[in-house]
């Protein structure tokens, strides 16, 4: 009896993880497909020259 | 430069702007084009001044910021505008007659609240608001300060669009005109090539060109000496 107890609470336990884990893997791909477009960029360059 | 001075072309190690704007022609006066960048101020030294905490150090060749092209208003743009803060770099000196290196930090802006900053391997407490001019030199191990009496700020169009004093805002032109139509599939990269020619200047009291804090010569000026916007696409 006590065996059938645990295999039912650890089959309790193992589903409850596996509906934990689902949103945070729909989170991860949502935000890898967001995407800003094409940007501006800024650069520096620090060097010696003169200028006309 | 002035007569009496002397100049050298320091080795940068990094720089910081506080602001950058492009302006479509000569005619735009400074705020009324795009203002692409603005770096944080704060009033924790008592006026309004740069908060160096927050800003941005990039080094040679580096990205110091991006934006999306698309909060970019479409138009021609002629002209760069950028308003310098801080420089590190490393120069020359001469001390008992030893030829030596030592680093500076330099700051240029219209004013900066910094907490504290780091020249090389030291670090200097400051905890107050630092006009348009002040330095600190680390040199093995030891510190020295001061403040420069004057900063060349490079404005070609200064008789159509002038700065105000204290500003530091440096105007560079583009070779061809900069045009964002608002409907690019791919980024824009904007290289803002500074010039560092002969920009450490000191009154040069022995007139040998070489820079001797300790037989009197003291840091005049340490303004960059242009800007050349540069578009790679």
């Amino acid at each position: 009896m006590k065996a059938i107890l645990f295999f039912a609470l650890g089959l309790v336990i193992l589903v409850s993880s596996c509906k934990k884990d689902k949103p945070e893997d729909d989170q991860t791909v949502n935000n890898g497909g967001q995407s800003q477009g094409p940007m501006l960029h800024l650069n520096t360059s620090l060097t010696v020259h003169k200028l006309v | 430069m002035a007569a009496g001075n002397g100049a050298q072309s320091p080795v940068f190690h990094g720089m910081s702007s506080h602001y950058i704007e492009f302006a479509p022609d000569q005619w735009t006066q400074l705020g009324d084009g795009e203002i692409i960048y603005q770096g944080a101020e704060t009033t924790a030294g008592g006026a309004s001044a740069v908060d160096f905490d927050q800003a941005t150090v990039a080094g040679e060749g580096t990205v110091f910021f991006s934006i999306p092209l698309a909060d970019v208003t479409p138009g021609t743009y002629e002209w760069v505008r950028s308003s310098l803060t801080y420089q590190n770099y490393e120069i020359k000196y001469k001390a008992q007659g030893f030829n030596l290196t030592g680093r500076l930090a330099s700051f240029v802006g219209f004013n900066t609240y910094i907490s504290s900053h780091t020249i090389d391997n030291q670090t200097v407490t400051v905890n107050a608001n630092k006009a348009q001019g002040y330095w600190a030199f680390e040199t093995a191990g030891q510190v020295s300060s001061g403040d420069a009496a004057q900063t060349t700020v490079p404005n070609p169009i200064s008789s159509t669009s002038p700065i105000p004093a204290g500003s530091c805002v440096v105007t560079g032109q583009f070779a061809a005109p900069l045009t964002i139509t608002g409907n690019e599939t791919e980024d824009i990269t904007v290289v803002l090539s500074l010039s560092t020619n002969n920009s450490f200047e000191w009154s040069d009291s022995a007139q040998n060109n070489i820079f001797e804090p300790l037989a009197g010569d003291t840091v005049v000026d340490m303004g960059l000496r242009g800007l050349v916007p540069i578009i790679e696409q």
